[in-house]
């Protein structure tokens, strides 16, 4: 087990730095990064000043050892100063992220809430109107656009019915639990959720149909077990694995509904300010949020592999 | 219910057509079918059948109504030339827009599956019939490939390279490989043990032959079922790319660009946003029944797979 966890660690590791190695080698392949921050021949550009920072951004060394002053650089924290405000990166993440990371949990919790407990309901009521209902939802889920859906519900509930804030996260002032801080998680929180509920559902649908199929359930229900206890003690536990195997898979879409998402609603996270350093092509933004959302995907990832390996020992061995 | 019995009546069925015609409706997925083609001819002749031309600007119909809808408006607006569904805010036809939507979005759709079930059934060939090292390799490359910020990555690259079509196909593909490896491989791995593949060894064959005349075709329901399953998150995909302005540049009509644009005129005019993005769904959903029951029939053990 522990050989299996050390062997997981270095996968997640290795992927982290695979990300930073394809944004930084990007942002080489360009050309001279020297573009991004000032034109040549601009308004108070000297020839000195151009060699000067092409010596600060390290262009006069080979491309691995920029690469390695870099991630040097970014294991002590330092991430780059902004180009719009030279503010330093670190600070303005430090800023936003607990918004991003609480519109997260909020909506994974939204997901897990809505998603397993109807896929379950819809496997042990398969074919009734219960099962339609958790159906139709997961196909929603799956095909509608984020983006489109986020329109949507703004236009439902911000535009016409007024029950909603439509955008931003408001002032955050007072406790988090009141309402008027609360209110302006409800439609990003949904939109985000939506799509991984979907996916749990129907994860979940079919896991569980297939664990009630089984034999050993069969078994139970000859003994004369209950309906209840069946579901939950036999059948439950084993049907979640399904479920908790996708979390990855989900984090993808998650990460991409999260930059979405808060790009519609103007939240201030870290997926807004990631579009918006593409739009002012703000390099050390765009490099320092892949390499956050590739972290959060590797730690997301690592957990799942090690809770997955506790439940099913089998998982161990191969 | 009196409604259908009266439309039966004067068809002449009987009333039992029309529980035969449900069954079938649920055994096979004729409606997505029916959708999907309709998609592709449209997509094909987008030229021939748009009304409009979908990049022409027409200053009086900048946010008009649907002409089937609001006729009211344009017999008000004589001059304006008549839109079915409405124009957008720079005036142009929105229906002919879609039309031309559909195309792009199943060119690119399209051409980033095939080349990137390719490269994906081709390494994961080579993984399972070779195994060991080879095998180790390609899937530690995958684990990482799949812990890669997508978007964002795809975002870095338009901005670097300028938006066009070939890299918004490139970048799709470079999602899509990924997906058929590990089912491929596993699949495979079972194959390469049975005797046929043994005996042509014996006979002389060589890798190559033995991988494709003898494992390829083994592998190809499941490779067809991801296909499938897969075509419609790719579009997806594309949709959100261009949303967020890394997609196929403007003017050209994609249906995630459309509703981006359409997107600060919402509340006046819903029909730019809604209908490509009604599009969209459509399509995703009938993709996805097809993929289904193209699953259930040629692959069953998939039903895991989403």
């Amino acid at each position: 087990m522990r050989n299996f966890i050390f062997r997981r660690f270095i996968y997640a590791i290795i992927s982290v730095i695979a990300a930073t190695f394809l944004v930084f080698g990007l942002s080489r392949m360009s050309g001279d990064p020297r573009l991004l921050y000032a034109k040549p021949g601009g308004y108070g550009n000297t020839e000195e000043q151009w060699e000067a920072l092409g010596k600060k951004l390290g262009l006069d060394k080979p491309f691995h050892v920029q690469y390695l002053m870099y991630l040097g650089r970014t294991l002590k924290g330092d991430l780059g100063k902004t180009l719009l405000d030279e503010r330093p990166v670190l600070d303005l993440f430090r800023e936003l992220l607990w918004s991003t990371v609480s519109l997260g949990i909020i909506s994974w919790v939204f997901a897990t809430g809505l998603g397993i407990p109807l896929g379950i309901l819809s496997a042990v009521k398969r074919g009734t109107v219960w099962d339609y209902i958790a159906r139709t939802i997961a196909l929603l889920g799956v095909s509608m656009p984020t983006f489109w859906l986020a329109i949507i519900l703004i236009l439902i509930f911000a535009v016409n019915l007024g029950w909603l804030p439509a955008g931003t996260r408001g002032n955050f002032d007072g406790h988090w639990w009141q309402w008027k801080n609360l209110s302006y998680y409800v439609l990003p929180s949904f939109t985000l959720g939506i799509g991984a509920a979907a996916g749990y559902l129907r994860i979940t649908r079919s896991a569980m149909l297939e664990v009630l199929d089984s034999e050993y359930v069969k078994l139970a229900r000859a003994k004369g077990v209950s309906n209840n206890v069946v579901i939950w003690k036999h059948a439950f536990k084993n049907a979640l694995i399904p479920p908790l195997t996708i979390a990855p898979l989900l984090m993808v879409s998650f990460i991409t509904g999260v930059i979405v998402t808060e790009s519609i609603f103007a939240w201030p996270g870290l997926g807004r300010i990631g579009v918006d350093a593409i739009g002012n092509n703000d390099f050390p933004v765009l490099t320092a949020t892949v390499l956050f959302f590739a972290i959060i995907f590797a730690i997301v990832n690592f957990l799942t592999d090690i809770a997955y390996a506790f439940i099913d020992p089998r998982i161990r061995y191969s | 219910m009196k409604n259908i019995s009266s439309i039966l009546k004067i068809l002449k069925l009987p009333l039992f057509y029309l529980s035969e015609i449900w069954r079938l409706l649920r055994r096979y997925p004729i409606i997505s079918v029916v959708l999907i083609i309709l998609l592709f001819f449209t997509g094909i002749f987008a030229d021939l059948i748009s009304p409009h031309d979908p990049i022409k600007q027409n200053l009086r119909s900048r946010n008009a109504p649907g002409y089937l809808w609001d006729k009211q408006w344009y017999a008000e607006n004589p001059k304006a030339p008549k839109y079915l569904l409405g124009g957008d805010h720079m005036g142009r036809d929105v229906l002919s827009r879609t039309i031309h939507g559909a195309r792009l979005s199943l060119i690119t759709g399209g051409t980033a599956l095939v080349t990137g079930i390719t490269i994906g059934t081709t390494l994961a060939l080579i993984a399972g019939y070779f195994g060991g090292h080879v095998d180790e390799i390609i899937l530690r490359f995958l684990d990482v490939w799949y812990a890669l910020p997508f978007l964002l990555i795809a975002m870095v690259a338009v901005i670097i390279f300028g938006s066009s079509f070939a890299l918004v196909v490139i970048l799709l593909a470079l999602v899509a490989w990924s997906a058929t490896v590990r089912n491929v491989r596993a699949e495979v791995l079972t194959l390469r043990e049975r005797d046929y593949v043994l005996y042509s060894r014996i006979a002389g064959a060589s890798n190559f032959r033995i991988i494709m005349t003898h494992i390829f075709p083994g592998v190809i329901n499941t490779v067809v079922v991801i296909a499938s399953l897969r075509v419609g998150s790719l579009i997806l995909s594309e949709a959100s790319l261009s949303f967020l302005g890394a997609g196929i540049p403007s003017p050209t009509p994609a249906w995630g660009l459309m509703i981006s644009e359409g997107r600060a005129y919402v509340d006046s005019a819903w029909w730019s946003t809604v209908v490509p993005g009604v599009s969209i769904m459509l399509l995703i959903i009938s993709l996805s029944f097809f993929g289904d029951w193209l699953r259930d029939r040629l692959d069953p053990r998939l039903t895991q797979l989403d």
